[in-house]
């Protein structure tokens, strides 16, 4: 995993003489509405990192935080009609 | 249909899928909504309407009714059970220590 070829790689010119490919690290993926794709105003950090934060930063405060506004208004307008 | 008395399930914010009901229009755009909080969840506040969405329901109110007289109707109508509303239940504190005898 850590060399496939989907990671970016950077040559880079050692202090030696030679020349070095480099692996980047990888970057953590959008959130993502789970009804419609749209993206969500979720921090775009690593696992470890979001262990810090306080939980109010990491979701918004209505019900179903894994969806957007948009998908949460519709279902609770078919609830009721 | 958003008129004074009518109940409405609040769709936007952190009462979203809670219950309210109109108590008078303030102008083209806002209302005055309420739970009241000890039934519903929703305190007494001002509202956009589309944040709304109207049901069948209804209740007869008089112009700015009180949060008590709301709470009666709620449970003389018999609707908490019919739209299924979880009633918080007051949190009961603890009774005060009982100061032991010191033994001699």
């Amino acid at each position: 995993m850590r060399h496939s070829k989907s990671i970016k790689r950077v040559k880079i010119k050692t202090s030696g003489g030679k020349t070095v490919i480099h692996f980047k690290k990888r970057k953590p993926s959008y959130a993502v509405c789970k009804n419609c794709g749209a993206k969500l105003n979720k921090p775009k950090l690593s696992v470890k990192q979001l262990k810090n934060l306080p939980k109010t930063k990491k979701r918004p405060e209505r019900p179903f935080p894994e969806l957007c506004s948009k998908c949460m208004r519709e279902y609770f307008k078919s609830k009721v009609r | 249909m958003l008129e004074p008395g009518r109940i409405c399930l609040k769709i936007a914010g952190r009462e979203a899928g809670k219950y309210a009901v109109i108590v008078e229009k303030i102008d083209d755009n806002f209302v005055l909504v309420t739970g009241p909080k000890s039934i519903t969840g929703v305190k007494r506040r001002k509202c956009n309407i589309d944040h709304l969405e109207p049901t069948e329901n209804k209740f007869d109110i008089d112009s700015k009714a009180d949060d008590a007289s709301i709470e009666n109707l709620w449970k003389s109508s018999g609707l908490i059970e019919k739209l299924g509303i979880k009633v918080p239940v007051k949190r009961q504190f603890k009774k005060e220590p009982v100061q032991k005898e010191k033994q001699q």
